[in-house]
């Protein structure tokens, strides 16, 4: 089959069934899992205990523990207890995630000193942001810079390969310490997280800038200053747009320790909470937030990087 | 050669290049001395490995030779500079600039104003015949188009040399024969000296005042061959009995060079029926 051709392009309608696809079929094998009781549902959810005196309305026990007790109660002659098939606490049917994704954002924080689930989004978001700023605007630069001359990159790239390596969360101690408890230490880490790797991921992306550009204006008598700010930095623009959105993936995964150091909150703080008091529908619904808002970020940036870059081939796609 | 005391516009002047590969040294060019004078239109050709491109990239700049010297009206040749433009055989527009700002480059970069340059650059984009794509991205050009634009960026920063590697070997025959017959109309109208190096002997004959023949293994001076065939209008004619008896006394002659190869052919045909035997 043509599929199979390595990058033989789609028809736009298969492209689209296959994007719809691509959520409509992990969504499937979940309302599966959850809505026909074949399949799995180990578990029984007690509805009437009958003359079982641990059991409690509402309960899971185990699918042999229930038959074992529902032979006994029938030996004696006593009341059976009666339930149904049940998956897992900690797989929360889509009805429930949806649910709780409604009732999250609009029912009121439990606690005074609580806030509501917006209110936390917004502040990972800011989080988030000011960490990834203040990592493009070192890191982009020190990248550019790498890439485009050896000495800056023998001088620092050594030591960076070194420094990345050191696990973002270990710094969390160290940043509270300086940086006080609220939102200076979430957003070091967030920086540390992200800077190292930038830096490099940058420098390799100018690296790969074609020498023929940089010669032709070399014969166009293209000063120093005017190959590296007109050449090397439009030349790579398009593939260094490209490297900060994969980046920015990268804050997010670094934004779940951010948050657990010195004042809790944020979004990755209410799963954590959620998780602790098993509202798995909670923490699934505050997962999939994030999800939307990275799925979100990236088509945007997409959309606008087409119009940023209209020469650049890749962005065509 | 030269009769008049007037200098050359470029020289080669004992020219040695060599590199290091694996710990082996090896050597790309050894002791070529040749001049080309000012408004001659010189080609130079040779086999493949024999070291033309590398030749025509010293006198660029972009490469430093090992040995000897280029000379620029008896000045050395120290790196790139705008005074010897340089055409690619690798389509090089920048990508990101239209046709206009690509030909603009190199005058910004010899400090004209924005507005002089746009007025300069837009004479050229008008003379290679594509004004009414001066707000084109490249990308939207045909190779044929994308190299004029290249010429015409090369040749608005007005340079003494223009530079060729291998410029139309890219490009399909009609095409290449077309782009051919509008370099000679823009070199007899622009005071320029060019030095284009080519693989296609008849393109050499078929443009040329003069040719270099370089012979490989290392690469070296051959021959200095002159074509003095007159050009019609619209150049040479590439069916006249002239032109043809050109072509072939220079194909005899690069052949000759070309001999040494001879032997590594004889060793691959052997090598070839020995793996069959096995």
């Amino acid at each position: 089959m043509e599929i199979w051709i390595p990058r033989t392009p789609l028809a736009n309608r298969t492209r689209r069934s296959l994007t719809i696809a691509s959520f409509a079929l992990p969504l499937l094998i979940w309302c599966s899992i959850s809505y026909v009781p074949a399949l799995w549902h180990p578990y029984v959810n007690i509805i009437d205990p009958g003359s079982v005196s641990y059991f409690r309305t509402g309960m899971l026990v185990e699918e042999s523990q229930f038959a074992r007790e529902y032979e006994n109660a029938r030996a004696q002659g006593a009341g059976l207890p009666t339930g149904k098939p049940a998956n897992p606490v900690y797989l929360p049917a889509p009805h429930e995630v949806a649910t709780a994704l409604y009732t999250a954002f609009t029912t009121e924080p439990q606690r005074r000193n609580e806030r509501w689930l917006h209110e936390n989004l917004w502040h990972s978001v800011t989080i988030i942001f000011w960490g990834f700023l203040y990592s493009c605007l070192l890191g982009i630069p020190l990248g550019v810079m790498c890439g485009a001359y050896s000495a800056v990159s023998r001088m620092n790239e050594p030591f960076i390969e070194f420094v990345r390596y050191f696990p973002a969360p270990a710094f969390g101690a160290l940043a509270v310490a300086i940086l006080g408890i609220h939102d200076a230490p979430k957003v070091a880490i967030i920086f540390i997280g992200t800077f190292f790797q930038m830096v490099l991921v940058i420098a390799n992306t100018t690296r790969k800038l074609d020498a023929k550009y940089l010669e032709a204006a070399m014969t166009l008598g293209a000063s120093k200053l005017r190959l590296l700010l007109r050449v090397v930095v439009p030349g790579i623009l398009p593939d260094l747009y490209r490297d900060l959105r994969i980046l920015l993936g990268w804050a997010w995964t670094y934004l779940i320790v951010a948050e657990l150091i010195g004042a809790s909150s944020g979004i990755t703080w209410f799963i954590t909470q959620q998780a602790r008091y098993k509202n798995f529908d909670n923490v699934f619904a505050a997962i999939i937030v994030i999800g939307l808002i990275g799925l979100l970020c990236d088509v945007l940036l997409g959309l606008a990087g087409k119009r940023l870059f209209p020469w650049h081939q890749a962005s065509k796609t | 050669m030269n009769t008049h005391s007037s200098t050359p516009m470029l020289a080669f002047d004992q020219l040695g290049k060599s590199f290091t590969v694996d710990g082996d040294e090896q050597q790309v060019l050894t002791d070529i001395s040749a001049q080309v004078n000012r408004r001659e239109f010189l080609a130079i050709v040779g086999a493949s490995g024999c070291g033309k491109s590398t030749l025509i990239r010293i006198a660029a700049g972009l490469e430093a030779p090992s040995s000897g010297q280029v000379l620029l009206e008896n000045r050395p040749v120290t790196g790139p500079g705008p005074e010897r433009g340089m055409v690619f055989q690798q389509f090089s527009l920048f990508p990101w600039l239209t046709v206009k700002h690509n030909v603009m480059f190199g005058l910004r970069s010899r400090g004209h104003s924005k507005a002089t340059s746009e007025e300069i650059a837009l004479q050229w984009v008008t003379l290679v015949g594509l004004a009414k794509h001066a707000d084109y991205l490249p990308s939207q050009l045909s190779g044929g188009m994308q190299q004029r634009v290249a010429i015409a960026r090369a040749l608005a920063p007005s340079p003494k040399v223009l530079l060729m590697d291998e410029p139309f070997a890219a490009l399909d025959p009609q095409t290449r024969s077309r782009m051919q017959a509008y370099l000679i109309d823009i070199w007899r109208n622009v005071d320029v000296t060019i030095i284009f190096v080519t693989h296609d002997l008849e393109e050499a004959v078929l443009l040329a005042d003069r040719v270099l023949v370089l012979a490989p293994n290392p690469g070296r001076l051959e021959a200095t061959f002159s074509i003095n065939l007159p050009r019609e209008a619209s150049g040479r004619d590439r069916y006249s009995p002239a032109f043809v008896e050109k072509l072939r006394s220079l194909q005899t002659l690069t052949n000759e060079s070309a001999q040494d190869l001879e032997p590594d052919l004889d060793m691959i045909r052997l090598a070839r029926v020995d793996g069959r035997a096995s």
